[in-house]
């Protein structure tokens, strides 16, 4: 019986940018950094799901991707064409008010929504997410 | 309107919680080397002794004994591998107070005794390709050829 999701892909186009953007801007926790010469084995996590690993995955040619596959992934992500995710804050405007400080780019404000309130980011590459406070944790508005 | 479904066990607390109970997790990883008590690490987040149980748990997905237990091991596992220093005195060194208690908590968790663990786990540490086959599931080791195929 599945019981949990351990792993899940997220891809990057340098993982050095992806360090700094996931860790030291967005507060991911580091599960596994292992250097393996030309690629890290590089995963993390929010902190508050500890068992849940994000793998911050480099595009690189090798058994399952050829150069093709790895250049239409590149364009993928630059395009912001992979749905990555929804990622959950209490406070959707302070949290967005604080990452802009460190320079995360929002394509979106907080703008309330039937569901909550969310606000729109991307990471370096181009992969973007939901920043949602969901209605039942709060009832502020969006400033 | 939508709703969500409701969730018996929510990990998502308040913000400022959040950051108190954070604050006393860090306590914890910092102090895990002396006896540190629930009292204290609850005190730091300014939270009851009760709640502090319950709250820390959502937060962050495990109780503050597993935690405390979970660093005391890591350190354990590093004094291990990274010098001679006796099994008695890594035990007093990561916190515990019991060298049975300790081997036999670290048993559990590491699968064999800290001697044992050593003598294992020293010659692998060398060669990463040893032993990141634990911790790399066969499709990523594929996907960075560094197996042929899987499944």
């Amino acid at each position: 019986m599945i019981q949990k999701y351990s792993h899940v892909t997220l891809y990057v186009l340098d993982q050095d940018v992806a360090y700094d953007f996931y860790v030291t801007k967005l507060g991911f926790e580091v599960r596994m950094d292992h250097n393996m010469g030309s690629w890290r084995w590089l995963t993390v996590s929010p902190p508050a799901q500890p068992d849940l690993q994000i793998v911050l995955l480099p595009v690189m040619t090798g058994p399952t991707v050829d150069e093709a596959a790895a250049a239409q992934i590149r364009e993928l992500v630059k395009g912001g064409k992979l749905m990555t995710g929804v990622m959950q804050t209490a406070d959707c405007q302070k949290t967005y008010e604080e990452l802009r400080a460190k320079g995360v780019e929002f394509t979106s404000p907080p703008h309330e929504k039937f569901y909550g309130i969310e606000a729109i980011m991307k990471d370096p590459f181009g992969n973007w997410f939901s920043l949602t406070q969901p209605k039942e944790m709060g009832q502020a508005k969006a400033g | 309107m939508a709703r969500f479904p409701q969730r018996r066990n929510t990990t998502l607390i308040e913000h400022e919680l959040f950051v108190r109970l954070a604050r006393s997790r860090d306590l914890l990883a910092t102090s895990f080397y002396r006896p540190i008590t629930l009292e204290d690490a609850a005190r730091e987040a300014c939270i009851s002794k009760f709640h502090y149980l319950r709250l820390f748990e959502r937060a962050f997905g495990e109780t503050p004994h597993a935690f405390l237990r979970r660093m005391r091991f890591e350190e354990a596992r590093r004094l291990l591998l990274a010098g001679d220093l006796p099994v008695t005195e890594i035990c007093f060194k990561v916190g515990y107070e019991n060298v049975q208690s300790f081997s036999r908590l670290f048993h559990q968790l590491a699968g064999c005794p800290p001697i044992e663990y050593r003598r294992r786990a020293r010659p692998m540490v060398a060669n990463p390709l040893l032993w990141l086959p634990r911790f790399m599931p066969a499709c990523f080791r594929h996907y960075f050829g560094m197996i042929r195929n899987f499944g």
